[in-house]
């Protein structure tokens, strides 16, 4: 024990040592271990959340602009049609439309000289209106309810319903109504008090020329035909009664042809086609007003809300992949554990 | 409370006072001078790294011995796996009738356990939380300790705990 203890007690550090150590505080920084460590977590939550926050507003803007202008193409199409439409219709027929609609930079479009020219056009043309509308609602299944309800109280039908859900769970519907025309505006009227409407396509087509065309075609058809019979019970030979029951088989076939095409306009003016496409939104779009500061909050109020609805999003498919990240995360483990094994093993 | 700082006193403090037990440490668990010389080093540059709270000067010196103990095994390690063939038997008899030789050639947790409570004179629990085992096992090794030494030295004197 003595032994030992003074051979112990002999055992210094050599002086170059005590120097080296001595020196250390000189040479030596500070270990960033814990800050690196923290900087690592860092960057991976900055990763985590940028893919999570800001990545899925992105898309989500972006699908949005290029939704937004394709409206505002769509909308703008319909003004340069408009002309195109009254050239084409310009020896029979005259067209006239009108579109309003909330563009994505606010701009809210009108075309007021429609009301104008219906105002003064007489009574008796023959007017096929039919309008477009896009509009958002938060309460969904109310407001189509209360759509078909209006149109069943204007004496109007649903001529067609297409429901489905978009990508955000949000639900559409494309809902094809006919109006009687005396009623579209009534009708327009109420849907937009009970929707917010962004996008308004009203058109009118003149076809009192056509309808007077085939009117005068039938006339004459008529003529034809009570002329027919008449040389029918004329006619002494064969040769001529199959001869005239022929041409009458020909002018009854045109006569029906355009009585379906006078039916066909007549519904047409008579009921009004609307289109529309109902959106569910949890915010409805408000036209916006041309000042920089009311734009820029507006705007800014867009991205608090996208930001906050991807958070939620975000949280949202989390919480329903834990199951998956769990069992990647036991994988992971596993491996891990496996491979710290394998290592230990070979150093031994 | 003693806080390292970058060259400050406290580091000074440390250095004057447990230099020696650092590098006698580090000589129990090398197998030549410079690998001590270098352990030694290492375990102060540990210290001035680590921005840990020492309750007194025993809990600095506890975790100087744990920290130079953890890091002759590290360096054992790795010496043996780059030159395993060349590498000296850990157990290696004792020449020239050296205790410390003798001490030296024991298993690790047994050598440690003898110089720490022989020389040290830390008692068998205090052993124990620095070498992070139980108190009937840091009995067992210094029981085992000293009936090798006893075969091959002929056993220390006075070896009451």
């Amino acid at each position: 024990m003595k032994a030992y203890k003074e051979e112990v007690d002999a055992l210094h550090a050599p002086d170059t040592l005590k120097q080296a150590i001595a020196e250390l505080p000189k040479a030596a920084k500070p270990k960033k271990t814990r800050t690196r460590r923290i900087a690592a977590v860092a960057a991976v939550l900055a990763v985590v959340l940028l893919g999570g926050f800001v990545l899925t507003p992105m898309m989500f803007s972006v699908q949005k602009s290029a939704q937004r202008s394709y409206e505002s193409i769509s909308d703008s199409a319909s003004y340069d049609y408009a002309p195109a439409e009254n050239g084409y219709y310009a020896d029979d027929s005259a067209g006239y439309g009108s579109a309003k609609g909330v563009g994505f930079n606010g701009e809210s479009a009108k075309n007021e000289s429609t009301d104008a020219q219906k105002n003064t056009l007489p009574a008796d043309r023959k007017l096929i209106r039919n309008a477009e509308l896009n509009v958002e609602t938060k309460e969904f299944d109310a407001f189509c309810d209360a759509v078909q309800k209006k149109a069943a109280e204007l004496s109007g039908y649903v001529e067609s319903t297409v429901t489905g859900t978009r990508y955000s769970d949000m639900r559409y519907a494309n809902l094809v109504l006919r109006i009687p025309a005396a009623q579209l505006d009534a009708f327009l009227q109420t849907v937009s008090q009970i929707g917010a409407v962004t996008y308004e396509n009203t058109s009118m087509r003149d076809v009192t020329d056509d309808y007077i065309d085939v009117e005068s075609r039938l006339a004459a058809l008529e003529t034809e035909q009570e002329t027919l019979l008449d040389l029918l019970k004329q006619s002494k030979s064969l040769s001529d009664t199959l001869e005239i029951q022929d041409r009458l088989t020909t002018v009854r076939g045109e006569l029906e042809s355009y009585k379906g095409q006078l039916k066909a306009l007549d519904s047409k003016i008579d009921y009004s086609t609307v289109t529309m496409t109902v959106d569910e939104v949890e915010r409805v779009t408000t036209p916006e007003s041309k000042s920089f500061w009311t734009q820029v909050r507006q705007n800014l109020a867009d991205n608090l809300y996208s930001i906050g609805q991807s958070a939620r999003n975000f949280a949202i498919s989390f919480l329903s992949n834990l199951p998956y990240i769990v069992i990647w995360l036991i994988v992971i483990g596993v491996v891990v554990t496996v491979v710290v094994l394998i290592r230990r093993k070979r150093r031994r | 409370m003693t806080v390292i700082q970058n060259g400050g006193d406290a580091f000074r403090n440390a250095f004057e006072r447990y230099t020696d037990t650092v590098y006698r440490v580090a000589v129990h668990n090398t197998r030549n001078d410079a690998d001590a010389q270098d352990i030694t080093q290492e375990t102060f540059l540990r210290l001035l790294q680590c921005r840990k709270v020492f309750r007194d000067d025993e809990h600095l010196k506890a975790w100087l011995i744990r920290v130079t103990i953890n890091l002759c095994r590290n360096h054992l390690r790795g010496a043996r796996r780059e030159i395993p063939v060349q590498a000296p038997q850990q157990t290696q008899t004792p020449q020239s009738g050296s205790v410390l030789d003798a001490v030296r050639a024991l298993p690790e947790n047994q050598r440690n356990a003898i110089y720490l409570h022989y020389y040290e004179g830390y008692t068998a629990k205090e052993i124990a939380a620095i070498l992070g085992s139980g108190t009937n096992t840091v009995l067992s090794w210094l029981r085992r300790g000293r009936e090798t030494l006893r075969e091959t030295i002929g056993g220390l004197e006075d070896e009451s705990l």
